[in-house]
Order: structure tokens, then sequence, then C-alpha cells
């Protein structure tokens, strides 16, 4: 799609802004299935809460850390967006890096940065709980994540994400490295506080590091959340999904679909799974999910080697 | 119509709810939770994000004290709606909307709040009290004087679980935590997030009226599957739960429930009330839809419990007790 | 050089003093706030400047792995100095410096050493232009031959955490499965995931 380099940021946004609309949605009408209510337009429609929280006075707590407690709401939309900075849409990509796999590394770790200070500011017992739920259960999925990570770029020979889509001419790399596929979804959900992985931000808790939130602030840290679900999803079709690779429709739609697809699997997976304590899920990660992703980087460096020329 | 106008009557669409239950009021939990099912408003889990506080029946004098706490917690705009009859929990939350919207009363209410102090900022799920004693030796040449800002104090350190010193935090885990049973507080000393000592307090104790068996199963079975996260099984069983024990709904659950690996996975191992564990008191409740006994809740069993475990594990063993009838120790 | 050049340049020198000023002040900060977590995350953006300074050499993968690493210890830190330290909130005034007079001129003495050092030295210019890859110029200019034994060293040095992790844990696997290892479940405190 030939868009001028200017017009590529806005784009973006909008539509980030779009995919978090239809994952809302669809949660929505999920939930609205499994409680028997009509399905309508308004139900699946993210504008009332987006406006009670824009009308919702702000608050704060005796003593909070106001700096740190703001800076970890708006934290995670920021590095959302920075994610979104090196998915190429078509030919076209924001900021061309060469090193565009680890800036997306780069941008989950510094989650860990801000959800720990979402809950450290708020000077609030169950919100100080949350920030170390998310540090415990991030030690556990980041290694899996990196590695991960690490397979499409040992199949690619390179860290670009443009050359990871050129590496996949015909055969997209879910094929060859489903458990780096898998693997990646699930920390897509883990970092994003999404589904299982909403233990940081959980009823349980009083929502966590949600629990003293309100106003303009709750929607941030919610918005954030929606966004890096989706940045997310827009990052594993180019890394495991052979980018906008598919017959007749140009490489920006077919893009697009991808990111859809993967979206909707992460909205299912949200309704279907109940949440995973993290002291469950750290073992699962150490003890599994590492040697699973290592094994994985190793079948793939041995297809590398068997296809080398 | 002006911007706020526009936005506080989308807001009104769906708002998010705090249900309060009282002790004794059963029938009027279901109802309410019924309509917001229904009418798919969302529930809050703290009083940050909530607008609208629904108390099912009139709060006895110590769970009033809580609700109070929770409705300064609230920022504008807010609603309360106490239903005192079951017939009037719908006509009250259909009054919501025009209530929530009506800018004038709310603008009055937000000039009317006393200035944010101690008591209005604290968070009622949870009333931090820190430890009085300051343990000497921490003085250590910093000069550090005996008050903090709010007026608190350090903690003072316990033994903990795994035989560390560490910070001991008296806290109320309190009434108003979303699937808790009515009227429970787990008064806890917390160091980190590991439960040291807890003691369960009932307030305003009151028999719940009698109902079908296998309701009360499926109610169960909604608070668990709540407290264990997973909210469309939740929304399954109250739907089961509103169309009756023998319905397609309540079958489809039950099937939902046999498949559900990952629910059991995270259950195992934690402790129930009448089972072995927590899978086992699941199957129990099944059991239970299909015509056999209930278990029984005892709250002293609950207090030996959860000592030794996290808040969140904690939570999910309370939700376990929470719909059944309880017997045994507490005010 | 061209204008293009030029403008370069300027725009890096620019970026350069921005992001040193970042990185010597947040440092500095460390020392001056109260609380132990914004002295923590001070020292995190003062990492983070590091970084983005090595982005500005042209070695991407340095800089964003610095950017990884730091931020990630920066939060593990944080952690232990607000369970090890004595006014993590900063609710009380505190004062982090020792032994003032000395410490301070050793600090702005070595700064001013290391500063002066790379501004005044009579550095040889360039000839021809920088290679293709800078990182991997650099990886090979600095480990060359001894690439295989740096990657051996790294899961050696990974082995020696976890078995020094093992042998430090207060509870083995005796205590955790019984005499005869055989008890299933095993006996925690809380249950795991996954095994015995």
């Amino acid at each position: 799609m030939p868009v001028s380099e200017l017009l590529l940021a806005p784009l973006a946004l909008v539509l980030l802004a779009g995919f978090v609309v239809v994952s809302f949605g669809a949660d929505r009408a999920l939930a609205a299935r499994a409680a028997g209510r009509p399905l309508t337009a308004a139900g699946l429609s993210p504008w009332p809460d987006v406006a009670r929280l824009l009308l919702q006075r702000r608050r704060t707590t005796t003593a909070p850390d106001a700096l740190l407690w703001r800076v970890g709401g708006a934290g995670p939309l920021v590095a959302a967006v920075l994610m979104l900075a090196v998915v190429p849409l078509g030919d076209a990509v924001i900021a061309d890096l060469p090193v565009g796999i680890v800036w997306f590394n780069a941008m989950d770790v510094l989650l860990w940065a801000f959800i720990w200070l979402a809950g450290w500011g708020a000077a609030s017992a169950t919100a100080l709980i949350g920030g170390y739920r998310y540090l415990a259960q991030a030690l556990a999925y980041e290694l899996p994540l990196m590695f991960a990570l690490t397979a499409p770029a040992v199949a690619a020979a390179s860290l670009d994400v443009r050359e990871v889509v050129a590496a996949q001419g015909d055969r997209w790399h879910v094929v060859e490295m489903p458990i780096a596929f898998t693997v990646f979804l699930l920390c897509v959900a883990a970092f994003s506080l999404w589904g299982p992985f909403r233990a940081p931000a959980a009823d349980d808790l009083a929502g966590g590091v949600l629990a003293e939130s309100s106003g303009a602030d709750r929607l941030l840290l919610l918005a954030g959340r929606h966004a890096l679900v989706v940045a997310g999803a827009a990052f594993a079709v180019p890394l495991f999904l052979g980018g906008g690779d598919g017959p007749l429709l140009p490489d920006w739609t077919w893009q697009l679909l991808k990111t859809l697809g993967v979206l909707l699997v992460l909205v299912v997976v949200r309704r279907r799974l109940p949440v995973l304590r993290p002291e469950r899920f750290a073992e699962v990660g150490w003890v599994l999910l590492v040697p699973l992703t290592l094994l994985q980087v190793l079948v793939t460096s041995l297809i590398v080697l068997a296809e080398a020329p | 119509m002006g911007l706020t106008e526009r936005l506080a009557h989308a807001a009104a669409r769906r708002p998010h709810v705090l249900l309060v239950p009282v002790p004794g009021q059963r029938p009027m939990r279901w109802a309410a939770e019924d309509v917001l099912d229904a009418w798919g408003w969302a529930r809050a889990a703290s009083p940050a994000g909530a607008d609208v506080l629904l108390c099912c029946g009139e709060p006895g004098p110590e769970l009033a004290d809580h609700v109070e706490v929770a409705w300064d917690a609230m920022p504008g705009p807010r609603v309360r709606v106490v239903a005192t009859a079951l017939a009037e929990v719908r006509p009250a939350l259909l009054t919501v909307a025009a209530r929530l919207s009506d800018l004038p009363v709310q603008r009055r209410d937000a000039r009317d709040r006393s200035a944010p102090g101690l008591s209005a900022a604290a968070d009622p799920a949870d009333e931090p009290e820190a430890s009085h004693d300051m343990d000497p030796s921490m003085d250590m040449g910093m000069d550090m004087g005996m008050g903090l800002p709010g007026g608190w104090q350090m903690a003072g350190r316990v033994q903990d679980r795994d035989g560390l010193r560490l910070e001991g935090l008296n806290l109320s885990l309190g009434p108003l935590l979303p699937g808790w049973p009515g009227g429970l507080r787990l008064d806890v000393v917390l160091s980190g997030d590991v439960l040291t000592r807890a003691d369960v307090v009932r307030l305003d104790r009151q028999p719940e009226p009698g109902a079908p068996p296998s309701l009360v199963a499926l109610d169960a079975i909604a608070t668990l599957l709540d407290a264990a996260g997973w909210t469309d099984g939740a929304l399954r069983a109250r739907r089961a739960r509103a169309t009756g024990a023998s319905g397609p709904p309540t079958q489809d659950l039950l099937r939902r429930l046999r498949r559900a690996r990952l629910l059991r996975w995270s259950l195992r191992g934690l402790p129930a009330p009448g089972s072995e564990d927590l899978v086992a008191h699941l199957d129990r409740l099944v059991g239970a839809v299909d015509g056999a006994g209930l278990p029984v809740a005892d709250d002293s069993r609950l207090a030996r419990d959860v000592v030794g475990l996290d808040v969140g594990t904690a939570s999910l063993v309370v939700a376990a007790h929470g719909a059944l009838e309880a017997v045994g120790a507490g005010v | 050089m061209t204008a293009d050049d030029l403008t370069a340049d300027v725009v890096t020198t620019v970026l350069f003093v921005l992001l040193a000023l970042v990185a010597v002040g947040f440092g500095f900060l460390v020392f001056r706030v109260d609380s132990m977590a914004r002295a923590t995350f001070a020292l995190a953006v003062s990492f983070v400047a590091v970084g983005a300074i090595l982005l500005l050499l042209d070695l991407d993968y340095l800089g964003v792995v610095v950017v990884v690493m730091m931020v990630m210890e920066m939060a593990i830190m944080a952690v232990f100095m607000i369970a090890y330290m004595m006014n993590p909130a900063g609710l009380m005034p505190m004062s982090m410096y020792h032994d003032k007079p000395r410490a301070m001129s050793v600090a702005v003495g070595t700064f001013v050493v290391l500063a002066g050092g790379a501004l005044l030295v009579d550095w040889p210019e360039r000839q021809g232009a920088p290679p293709d890859d800078v990182t991997e110029q650099v990886g090979l200019g600095i480990m060359g031959s001894h690439m295989l034994v740096m990657m051996g060293i790294g899961a050696v040095i990974l082995t020696t955490i976890v078995s020094a992790l093992v042998l430090a844990s207060a509870r083995s696997r005796y205590d955790r499965l019984g005499d005869d290892l055989k008890a299933r479940p095993a006996r925690d405190p809380i249950r795991g995931g996954v095994g015995p």
C-alpha cells in the first residue's frame, strides 16, 4: 500500500484503536453468549466504558508516590505504541530498525517496570501485591518469550522483522516452529495481563494494580492493556504467519486479516480459561516452557543447517 | 447536548456496580445478579472502579460502617441503591441510569463531599492499620521519628511461613471484595502476600432463607468459578441458577465443568470445606446439583485453612466457603 | 563533508549531550531521592540513557540489549531494595551520603579525569567508512577467536548459578519427597504447577 512516511504513525494509531474496539466487542459478544443475553450493537461498543472513565473523577490514596503511579499507569500504552513501531504493514514500517525483534523484547521488558510502578505508586496493599504478582509472573514467562523470539530470528538469520517476513517465502514459520508460536501467544497474553494471566489485576485483589485508579488513569491502564494485546497479535503475524503472504488480496489486507485472526484467538482464550495463579505458573514456565523453547530453537537450527546451500 | 451530557448519557448505559451482599438476603443477591447479567452491566472489583453501590438488602450496623467507607471511596459520579425488598431490586436498578446522568445532582454531591482525609481515602476492601510496635533494633543511627505521613507507623516484624522475618501488616480483607460471602471479614496479618494469621469475623450474622439445594449448589459453583477467574463459567452457572436446575443451561454447564481440565489443575491441592481439596469440592457441588447433599462450611476450619496461603489462594478458599451454610466460630 | 553530514553531526552531538546529561543527572539523583523505589528507577533511567547513547554509536543490538537487561535488573533490584532497606517509600527524610567530602572528591575527580581524557585525547582520524555490521565487527574485535570459549563460559555460568541455588536451598529433595524420594505430591508450602 503506497503510503507516505508521515501518514504511517497516525495510521498505526488509528488501526490500533480499531483493533482495540474489535477485541473489546468480541469479548463482550462472547460474554453475552455465555450469559444468555441477546447481542446488540450497543452492547458490543466500548464507548459507554470509555465515557464513564472520562467522566469519572480521579482519586488518590494517602501518601501515594504520584509520579511513579502516573508513569506506571501511562507506561503500558506507550510501550504498546512503541511495539507497533517495528511492525511492517505491507512494505512500510515506521521505524526500520535492524534489530526489530530485540526492540519488541525491550518494550515488553519495560512493562516489568511500568506495571510494578503502577502497583507500588498506589500505596495500597492490594495494588502492591498485584505489582509483585506481575514480577513473579514475568520471571516465569520472560525467558520462554525470549527463546520463542529467537527461533524465527535463527530461521531468518536476521533480527530485522522485514527480513523475517521475507525468509518465510514459501513456508510460514508457524509450520516449522509451532511451539514458539504458541509460547509467543501465551507470553503476549501474559505481558498484557490478559485472560489466564490477569492475576496481577484480578478480582480477588480488588482489581490488583487497578484497585485504586479511577478516571483518566484507569482508562490509560485499561487501554494500555488492550493495546498490548493488539500489538502482540500484530507482531505475531510478520514473525510467524508470513506477514502479508496470501493469494489475491494485497499484502496489507492479509496482514490485517491475520492480525484479526490472532486477536480473536486471544479473546477466545480469555473467555475460556480460568486465571492461572503466578505460583502455579512459575513452575510451568521454568520447568516446562524453557526446555521446550530451547528444543524448538535447536530444531529450527537443525532445519536451517539442513537447508543451507 | 453538551459534551459532558453526551458522555454522561453514554456512561449511564453501562455502569459498573459494586454489589454488597447482605447476610440473610440471599434471594435479593440472586435477583440483583440476574438483572445485572441480563442487562450486561459490569461488576466492579473495587470502589475505585464503581459507579453504583448496590446493597442487596438493608445492611446491619456493622456492615453499614464498611458500606460507608466504600461509598466514600467511590469517585463521582456515583449512585447508591439500597433495595429493601425482593420486588424492589429491578425497579431500583432501572432508576440508576437517570440518576447517574443527572449532572446537577452529581455536581452537588461532588461539592458536598469533605476534603479527602485518612478515613475517606482508606480502601474499604482492606483497611490497613500498621502495627503499633516499633522494633527497637531498627534504630540504626538514622533519624526516623515516630510519625509518618497519614499517621501511619512502621510495621513490626513477624515470622512468616518460610522461616523469614518479614513485616506484619494488619489488614482486613473486607466484606466487599468481589465474590465474598455477605458479611464475611477476614482479619489477617500479612507478611508479603502470605497470611500468617487469620480471624474470621461474620458481621451481622443472619440465617439465610431456605432455597432448593440444587440452586444453592449452582450459586456455590458460580462463586467458585468467579474466584477462579473463569468469568464465562460463572455467567453460565448463574444463568443455570436462574433457569432452574433441570434446564438446558445446567446440563451445558455440567458438561463444560467435566471437561474443564485447566480449572481442575488450578484448584488442585487447596483446602476445601468437607472435602479433600477444591477439585473434590467442585465435584461434590456438581453432585449436589443433581440432588446429593451439600457440604457445610466451618468458619473455624476456614481460619485455620487460609493460614500459610497467599491472598489470591485464600480468596479462592473463602469463595468456596462462601455460598454454603456456615457453622462454627465467628462473631 | 556535505551539508547533510554536518546536520547529522550536529543532531548526533546534541542528542549525545542531552543523553549524557540525563545519564549523569539521574545517576546523581539516585542518592538525592528519599524513596528506594525512586532511587532504583532513577538508576534505570540512567541506564536507558546509556543504551540510547550506544544506539547513537550505531551499535543497535548492544544498545537495545542494554535497555532490556538493565530494566529487568532494576525491577528485580527494586524488590530487594524495598525488602532490605529502611524507608522504602521515602516517607521519612533520609540522607544516603557517607563520608561526604572524601567520597564526593573521589567521584567528581574520577569523572573529570575520564571525561577530560575522552575529550582531550588526540583521537586518530577515521580512515574510510564504518563497516556494515558494526555490532558483528565489535564482537569479533573483542572476542575474536575466543567466541566459542565465551559461549561455553555462558553455559558454565548458568550451570553454576543453578547449582548454587540448589546447594543454598534450605529444603532439599529429601525434604520435599521423603527419604525414599517417592512421596507424591511433594511436601511444599505451596503446590507447584508441574512435576512432583
